[in-house]
């Protein structure tokens, strides 16, 4: 990447935002957000704008790739372009429920996380590690504890939408991580990559990280409250392909200590 | 010059026998698979950034007493 395509925020360099129409304001940290703690009426119109808005990151990062990487096999190529094609219809459905709920494109302001950190990778098997593998993987974690957050409002139609992109969701972490062993087998070097990009990411998340106090736009103090206890998604995370042994780390990483597959295969019988 | 044949454990040990015993480094190979579990991120590291996906929850961190 030339200087042009990169900004630098809080000392990490980042990929420049894509293009934007002019009703969004782009925001570069978590404080400029408009992030509430609870599920009032304008926080529920902010999640969903939220979630609109990554759903659009996640067409142009996966289409951006396909741009990159015109020389890797025509069935990867094609899973690229369907995720592509779910991407746009997730964006659609988030926009249209954003409106039933009265709710307007460019109403928040929106961040191009995932874009700045994937798109500064500069080869597939690395942003296939952070796309698919790692931030799509963390979703399917993560909309299972955001249904219950609607559910408990009663919201059941933002339940079901979220129910039906999960769905999808898993076919990209599944591709992703079959594409990425079949890489890692044929060319170990990859990895290197892929090591590399988990490092960036652990430093970009760090030095995005809200300092103590760190109060948001909308007057959230963002370390006063706490996030969502956000555990793995094992039968999903099953289904897209991760192994027990994989699935192990990520459950010692949330702090369930040692864990073996014979634990995960009881519970897979539960 | 002469050449070294005193290694640096043996130079620590005379030095402070107290100490304990110097150990010498490991390195364990991985293959393909073990470097791909163990280099992985959780949802919850993602999120510690900020409110990653509205991950916002309502309830006040707990202080410490």
């Amino acid at each position: 990447m030339n200087a042009a395509d990169t900004k630098t925020i809080r000392g990490v360099k980042l990929r420049r935002d894509p293009a934007r129409e002019s009703c969004f304001t782009v925001v570069h940290i978590h404080k400029d957000m408009h992030d509430y703690a609870d599920m009032s009426e304008v926080s529920m119109r902010q999640r969903l704008h939220r979630h609109m808005h990554n759903e659009m990151q996640n067409i142009e990062i996966t289409a951006q790739s396909l741009v990159d990487f015109p020389d890797v096999p025509w069935e990867l190529r094609m899973q690229l372009a369907r995720q592509c094609w779910d991407e746009a219809r997730h964006t659609a459905l988030c926009y249209r429920r954003l409106q039933q709920l009265g709710g307007r494109k460019g109403e928040f302001p929106v961040m191009n996380y995932e874009w700045g950190v994937v798109c500064s990778l500069d080869s597939l098997s690395a942003r296939l590690a952070l796309q698919n593998r790692t931030f799509e993987a963390g979703e399917m974690d993560l909309f299972r504890e955001l249904m219950s957050k609607w559910r408990e409002v009663g919201d059941e139609e933002t339940v079901q939408m979220l129910d039906g992109m999960l769905a999808d969701e898993v076919q990209h972490v599944r591709f992703g991580n079959y594409w990425l062993k079949r890489m890692s087998k044929e060319n170990p070097a990859c990895l290197l990559k892929v090591i590399g990009a988990l490092r960036f990411l652990a430093e970009v998340t760090s030095a995005l990280a809200p300092e103590p106090n760190e109060v948001n736009a909308v007057g959230v103090n963002l370390t006063a409250f706490t996030h969502l206890d956000v555990f793995a998604n094992v039968e999903d995370r099953r289904r897209a392909g991760f192994t027990e042994e994989e699935l192990a780390e990520i459950l010692r990483q949330e702090g369930f200590g040692p864990i073996d597959s014979q634990v995960l295969e009881l519970q897979s019988k539960l | 010059m002469e050449p070294r044949t005193e290694s640096l454990a043996d130079v620590e040990l005379r030095n402070d026998s107290s100490r304990p015993k110097y150990q010498v480094p490991s390195i364990q190979p991985m293959n393909e698979s073990e470097i791909l579990i163990a280099f992985q991120m959780s949802a919850a590291k993602i999120g510690a950034a900020g409110c990653w996906w509205a991950g916002c929850n309502n309830s006040p961190v707990e202080e410490n007493t």
